[in-house]
């Protein structure tokens, strides 16, 4: 998956008006929250077979967090 | 831990809910008046309905009412109910066994045994278990096993946590002996680490309701979480993320490890029945376990909230309505306690109907009225059963 894609979908699942660019902060964005985390961790695990969890997630400042999350599954 | 059950045969299932529904977007004041959150939490999360108790009506009743459905319209003969079983968090007492009322206003036999099982979200596969064994082994022949939660009245409408994903409900199952009944195969587990996970902190023996008001008062305090959202010890807790954790956890395996145990293969099932604890779990724990979503119910969540441990039951229900229902199941149920119980089971022409809307017995009494009946004891007014 490209960094475009990854934003696209991470866009898509927060259900988010604005583009999303690596560096948004995401505790600034209303959609960050537990419902967020619920899909992201689905989406983890379908996408890259990565079991993620709540925490790890909380301590994510920004996209370009979740990125080095998937382990180099978005290039 | 892994059995097998022959001889048990799944007779007759049926569940009622109370006809009150509250809809998320009634509830909009508790969302800062933000129609999109709750767009979110129906999108996400299938969060849209649930139904609620009246103030008076409690787990037993709801439990009650499709118990005598079932009865009578399997024509069962009362007297023939060798045991009832009362699966519930919320029992009516703490003392004695709810399932003692119960077994006098069913018109059970006298010869009837009766206890309570604390169990929730993996409560109605552990009745299962526990009537089929039960069954099984010879101890009783026939099991009216009562499986249900009502907790709403104890819960803060403005807990956006808990409040809006539980809703109430009760069933009914009848298992009886039959040697020519397929097997029912069950895992269940437990993970005590987990037991603040979900629970119900006060009123027990270990922080119980006492003569001193003051330390009453610390029971009954308010306490908000970072989010907003008030708690207080009197009520269910819930970290639904540690939660969501345990079960992306836990169940998948559990379930690989029965279907291989039990010599089962995805393609064998007609139907994978999950608690339903809301959609997104229940699609993830489908995805994960290879399951196909076309033969995963979700839809019962969206109509009546997470109904612990009567949620399997309803979802046959709604599911199957007046048809009998027949085919290969799975049945998975999982959540506090940390608990998980799966049981794998061929169902053959089981008696069915629509989930059915609770109506008030007229001759019950009002919790004013329970009230009032108690303070009359103590002071000898009343006659007390004979």
């Amino acid at each position: 998956m490209t960094r475009e894609e990854f934003l696209e979908e991470l866009q898509g699942m927060l259900q988010c008006e604005s583009a999303l660019s690596a560096d948004t902060v995401l505790a600034d964005m209303e959609e960050w929250d537990s419902l967020a985390f619920m899909v992201l961790i689905a989406f983890f695990d379908k996408s890259f077979g990565l079991r993620v969890t709540f925490d790890m997630l909380k301590k994510c400042r920004t996209p370009e967090d979740l990125i080095s999350l998937t382990n180099g599954g978005v290039a | 831990m892994f059995a097998t059950l022959s001889n048990v045969r799944i007779v007759a299932v049926r569940a009622a809910v109370p006809s009150q529904e509250i809809a998320l977007e009634d509830e909009v004041e508790f969302y800062g008046g933000s129609l999109k959150k709750i767009k979110r939490l129906q999108d996400t999360l299938g969060m849209c309905k649930r139904r609620v108790c009246p103030a008076d009506v409690t787990a037993s009743d709801l439990c009650a009412h499709a118990a005598n459905a079932l009865l009578r319209e399997c024509r069962e003969d009362r007297d023939s109910i060798d045991c009832l079983v009362f699966v519930s968090q919320m029992p009516d007492w703490i003392q004695p066994a709810t399932a003692c009322e119960l077994q006098d206003r069913l018109h059970l036999s006298r010869e009837c045994a009766a206890f309570d099982v604390n169990q929730g979200c993996a409560g109605y596969v552990y009745g299962l278990w526990l009537a089929g064994s039960l069954v099984a082994s010879g101890s009783a022949r026939k099991v009216l096993l009562l499986v249900g939660d009502a907790q709403s009245f104890s819960r803060d409408r403005a807990n956006r946590i808990t409040a809006p994903v539980f809703g109430d409900g009760g069933s009914a199952t009848l298992l009886t002996r039959d040697e020519s009944a397929p097997p029912l195969v069950f895992d269940l587990g437990t993970d005590g680490r987990g037991f603040e996970n979900i629970i119900l902190p006060a009123g027990g023996a270990r922080i119980p309701f006492v003569r001193d008001q003051q330390r009453n008062e610390a029971l009954i305090a308010t306490h908000c979480d970072p989010q907003g959202n008030p708690w207080q010890m009197c009520e269910t807790y819930m970290d639904g993320g540690k939660v969501f954790n345990f079960t992306m956890d836990v169940v998948p395996p559990h379930l690989e490890r029965l279907l291989q145990r039990a010599g089962a293969g995805i393609d064998d099932f007609d139907l994978f029945v999950f608690h339903q604890a809301n959609r997104q779990i229940v699609t993830s724990l489908a995805a994960k376990a290879g399951f196909p979503l076309e033969k995963t119910p979700v839809e019962s969540f969206s109509r009546y909230g997470n109904t612990a441990s009567a949620s399997i039951p309803i979802a046959l229900c709604d599911k199957f309505g007046s048809s009998p229902i027949s085919g290969k199941m799975l049945l998975c149920g999982y959540g506090i306690g940390l608990s998980w119980a799966s049981c794998i089971c061929r169902l053959e022409n089981v008696a069915c109907a629509p989930v059915l809307d609770f109506e008030a017995d007229p001759e019950r009494l009002s919790r004013e009225q329970w009230i009032s009946r108690w303070e009359k004891i103590f002071k000898g007014e009343v006659d007390i059963y004979d």
